[in-house]
């Protein structure tokens, strides 16, 4: 159990930047990041032993994490989370690459949740065909709906 | 946003982010116990609830039916009538497995929560008129067996079933509810 634990914590720590920006795309402030970020931890360590390899590691952390983030019922009063362990806030530090940041998170936040999942997969350098298998529909499918996000983006400039 | 047109100085700036972020030490090891100790959501925490309050219940009938002279066959249809609500109850928990459901992709999760949604609307169908059976016949079971003035008992018997109406609403309402949001989101997806 203990190595199992100490496996799944290697993991987590390997993939923290996926998980994380998975949570802060689909947040509107830090606290709502550190709650879907805890939550995300949930079903992972949940679905840990299920999981046995049967997919890619970071698929099945995709899958698990934009699950979480679109499922998330956010009117649920939640225990409060352990805070992040950091020292930016992307919500509210200054900066210019935290202003270009939240640019590109205020355009995200536009798209409905499924397109935003499949901007963000697209984003991460994946094929149509990983991505169709993270969020279940097959590639061409991919291919239409990004041509339609691509669209969709332009009008909103 | 001026600036960004197109989905490739997108992902240029999301290269930014997990440089800023790669910085960052994000978990420690507070939030890791936490998290692996986190038991059941929110909704399979309810239906948990009810499955033991059926189970709870059985035995206590069974003395209450005693004491107040109740038939037997009477204890038996309740019996029943908890076995049934906490075997659905079950069935529907089925869809919300947390170690599964957030496996799959994002289309197979929506599904499930989808017809567990479905599955609590289709409840009422079947539990409405169980409940209204029910009531006629523990109605029937007091009158028959208890003395006194009947339309205390009758009164007696509203007030507990007007309480437990509005505790089972309330607790339906805020189970809805939740599904309600989860589905809105489906929706989005769907769309």
């Amino acid at each position: 159990m203990k190595t199992q634990e100490t496996r799944f914590a290697q993991i987590v720590k390997t993939h923290k930047n996926l998980i994380y920006t998975v949570c802060y795309m689909f947040s509107n402030n830090q606290d709502e990041v550190g709650e879907l970020f805890q939550e995300t931890l949930i079903h992972l360590w949940k679905g840990f032993d299920s999981f046995e390899g049967r997919s890619d590691l970071k698929t099945w952390i995709y899958r698990v994490c934009l699950n979480t983030c679109i499922s998330a019922d956010r009117k649920k009063r939640r225990p409060r989370p352990v805070p992040l362990t950091m020292d930016v806030n992307l919500f509210e530090d200054t900066d210019e690459d935290t202003r270009q940041i939240s640019l590109l998170h205020k355009r995200i936040s536009l798209l409905k949740p499924f397109d935003r999942a499949i901007v963000l997969l697209w984003l991460e350098n994946m094929s149509y065909e990983e991505i169709g298998a993270i969020v279940g529909i097959t590639a061409k499918n991919v291919s239409v709906r990004l041509f339609r996000i691509k669209e969709q983006l332009k009008r909103m400039k | 946003m001026e600036n960004i047109q197109e989905l490739e100085e997108m992902r240029s700036l999301l290269s930014v982010l997990n440089r800023k972020i790669e910085k960052e030490t994000i978990i420690n090891d507070r939030l890791m116990r936490r998290s692996m100790r986190t038991g059941l959501s929110f909704l399979r925490q309810k239906y948990l609830f009810i499955v033991v309050l059926c189970i709870i219940m059985i035995p206590n009938y069974f003395f209450l039916c005693r004491s107040m002279g109740l038939s037997m066959v009477f204890w038996m249809a309740t019996t029943g009538l908890f076995l049934t609500t906490a075997a659905y109850t079950l069935y529907v928990n089925s869809y919300l497995n947390g170690s599964d459901i957030m496996n799959g992709n994002l289309l197979d999760v929506r599904r499930k929560v989808a017809k567990s949604m479905k599955l609590e609307h289709d409840w009422l169908r079947i539990g409405i008129p169980m409940v209204a059976v029910w009531m006629v016949w523990y109605c029937y079971e007091i009158f028959s067996t208890q003395e006194g003035d009947r339309a205390v008992l009758l009164f007696s018997i509203s007030v507990g079933f007007a309480v437990g109406l509005c505790f089972g609403l309330r607790f339906r309402r805020r189970l809805l509810d939740t599904y309600r949001d989860i589905l809105a989101q489906i929706d989005e997806v769907a769309a």
